[in-house]
């Protein structure tokens, strides 16, 4: 197989390196088109992103592609491989792959499960298939990759808990109203985070926006850029009784929903639920509103509460994960190696066969005439002196097939037998 | 019973039925349809139902309250007549989403007091049976599901009110579905439950004739009944949902198991 990954990432280099490292935006596909075109290596794809420099490539059999992707990085002019190569990690084979699943799964990022790195594996990919330099075993490789990492966001809640305040608020209303859409949202004063949460909400599906503030015109701005409705303040009361989420963020220092009045409210709603985000300090609504049924109150540090219970979750689900990586490496693997066992041992047989009939041919005119029965015996002679070498060495790739060092073996009896392919 | 009585009686629970036809629907549906054909029909039967009861009235010489049969029909009429002086005085339509049904299990109840000869073949009566059970282990395994839907509802919104997301959090589904889940299964289960609690008691009189009333386990399924259509009630009404309905829900099945423990060997009666 022989499939090596060389890099280096936010984990094992300093920044300082890694943008010594770095290659320009777009130049990834071109440099894997170079390094497939070197002998012995037959295949390659280079990962470029802020966080890390990756070259997998595929050697020929027989060659250590690792020897090749040095000279190829030494002859590289902008890079100083000497002071780069005290941070670079080499996986070969199966360590390989798995470091290839992980980073795709978004498991060897910075920030655990961001989604962004599987589009920059895909980009990777694209780039370098547009320069022929993925063509075999590789694609299938890194085809295997996405849909690793597509099982593990459809597994694990890896990628789906918030981790910001803005995003938290998000899957809390998510949590509370199950489809965001149709719902509708009531701004009350501005500000920079309760705008992102309500985009964030908008992008979600709750199409209506509604905007108050205690300075009107200020509400009227607000409304345009939302596409929404400017409410005047003194009816915040009549449009609590309507609205599904709030975000409330004004500068009034004292609670603008008290207890009493919010039962009143809810008592007119009959009971549905809504969902109060409180992001201003000091607090716009009430806590003890929260213990009212069907009202939910979170203020900035339960939200905050919230994103860090998400964290921890991340790293449980995150463990999950591996587990999943895990799996999938032990499939590719075995995918891999009946790819190279079941091509070999028809080689060989086939290889084998041809000799025997070679021989018989060199020295059937020393032996005279034979009658038919002596024919068969002969043929019969010949094949069985043929399988009975082959079967020694066949029976040892099938039960090898599911060994990690398995492939040499195949190597071996690839080199042993002088069989090409 | 005196026999005009009962015929009277019987098309006065033929006129009933719409009411009660209308409640179903308007669980199922969420919102009040046929009302006013329901209305209608229901106002012509209690006319037919006064008649049945001073029919029997007349026949007897005194109140006809002597049997529970006699009991039922006539606090079914009165329930009827506060239903029709409260809508004629304050036009709650969402009243009779709760007041038809119990008026026509009670004309129910009424009308089964008097044998009727042509029900007496026992392939009827094991059809009776047969939709019986099959109605009641439906309509249960659907106010099963609405418990299920309450027991989840109220750990995560125990969850979502304490602020700190722990397993439930991330593993249950969201407040919103678990709500309309529980209404669902609700109201599909109230309206199983009530057709077959209607087959149950025709089967139960065609076996065991007038008497089948005085059962405990009838008086518990009777009860049950009654809880759920105190929960469809609640929701629809009142207006409750959330947390407390979840509770409510949770209650109203335990009270459907009980019925259920103690009626399991079909009824203690057929023993008898």
């Amino acid at each position: 197989m022989s499939v090596l990954l060389l890099g280096l990432s936010h984990k094992t280099a300093p920044i300082e390196v890694r943008e010594r490292l770095a290659f320009p935006e777009g130049s990834g596909g071109e440099l894997a088109g170079e390094l497939a075109q070197r002998q012995g290596i037959s295949e390659a794809m280079v990962l470029s992103t802020c966080n890390r420099v990756e070259f997998l490539v595929r050697g020929d059999s027989g060659y250590d592609p690792g020897e090749e992707v040095n000279s190829f990085l030494a002859e590289t002019p902008r890079v100083e491989i000497a002071e780069a190569s005290p941070f670079l990690y080499r996986y070969t084979d199966q360590d390989a792959i798995r470091h290839l699943f992980r980073v795709a799964s978004s498991l060897d990022s910075m920030v655990v499960g961001e989604p962004q790195i599987l589009g920059q594996v895909k980009e990777a990919y694209a780039a370098a298939k547009a320069f022929g330099a993925v063509r075999g075993r590789l694609d299938l490789i890194v085809n295997n990759a996405f849909r690793v990492a597509r099982r593990v966001r459809n597994e694990t809640g890896i990628a789906h808990l918030a981790v910001s305040i803005s995003y938290v608020a998000v899957e809390l209303a998510r949590k509370i109203f199950g489809d965001l859409k149709g719902l509708s949202i009531l701004l009350i004063g501005a500000g920079e985070m309760s705008e992102l949460a309500a985009t964030h909400l908008q992008n979600g599906g709750a199409s209506q926006i509604q905007v108050t503030n205690r300075t009107h015109q200020r509400a009227v701005d607000l409304a345009q850029r939302f596409n929404g409705t400017a409410i005047p303040f003194d009816r915040l009361l009549e449009v609590l009784t309507q609205v599904d989420i709030v975000i409330s963020s004004t500068g009034a220092p004292n609670f603008i929903l008290n207890k009493k009045t919010a039962q009143g409210v809810i008592a007119a709603r009959k009971n549905k639920p809504i969902f109060f985000v409180d992001i201003a300090v000091p607090r716009d609504i009430d806590p003890e509103v929260n213990s009212i049924d069907n009202m939910f109150v979170y203020d900035i540090d339960d939200l905050s509460q919230v994103a860090d219970a998400n964290l921890r979750q991340r790293q449980k689900e995150a463990d999950r994960a591996e587990h999943i990586i895990e799996e999938e490496v032990g499939k590719m693997v075995h995918r891999l190696k009946t790819h190279e066992v079941a091509p070999t041992i028809v080689s060989l047989q086939s290889g084998l066969d041809d000799l025997r009939r070679a021989e018989i041919a060199r020295f059937r005119s020393k032996l005279g005439d034979l009658d038919p029965q002596q024919e068969k015996a002969l043929e019969a002679l010949t094949r069985s002196i043929v399988n009975k070498i082959a079967h020694s060495p066949i029976t040892e790739m099938k039960k090898l097939a599911s060994d990690p060092d398995g492939l040499h073996f195949v190597e071996f009896v690839k080199r042993a037998f002088n069989l090409k392919k | 019973m005196d026999e005009s009585s009962v015929f009277w009686l019987r098309v006065t629970l033929l006129l009933y039925s719409l009411g009660l036809w209308h409640s179903l629907v308007t669980v199922i549906r969420r919102r009040q349809r046929m009302f006013k054909l329901a209305l209608g029909s229901i106002s012509v039967g209690a006319v037919l139902h006064l008649v049945s009861i001073v029919d029997q009235a007349m026949a007897m010489g005194r109140l006809p309250v002597v049997t529970l049969h006699q009991l039922a029909s006539l606090v079914g009429f009165l329930i009827t007549c506060t239903f029709l002086l409260a809508y004629w005085r304050y036009k709650h339509e969402s009243l009779a989403v709760f007041v038809f049904p119990i008026v026509f299990l009670l004309t129910l109840v009424a009308s089964l007091g008097t044998p009727v000869e042509a029900w007496g073949g026992q392939t009827l009566s094991k059809w009776w049976l047969s939709i019986h059970v099959l109605l009641i282990l439906l309509g249960f395994a659907a106010l099963f599901l609405t418990f299920v839907a309450g027991v989840m509802y109220i750990i995560q919104e125990k969850e979502l009110k304490s602020k700190r997301p722990r397993a439930f959090y991330y593993r249950l589904p969201p407040l919103g579905a678990l709500d309309d889940m529980a209404y669902r299964t609700l109201a599909v289960g109230f309206v199983l439950f009530t057709l077959g609690l209607i087959a149950g008691s025709f089967w139960a009189f065609v076996q065991w004739g007038a008497n089948w009333i005085v059962d405990p386990t009838i008086a518990l399924a009777f009860l049950t009944w009654a809880i759920y259509l105190a929960l469809v009630f609640s929701r629809l009404a009142i207006g409750w949902r959330g947390r407390k309905a979840a509770y409510f829900s949770i209650i109203g099945f335990c009270c459907a198991a009980m019925t259920w423990i103690v009626n399991s060997g079909v009824h203690s009666f057929t023993l008898r």
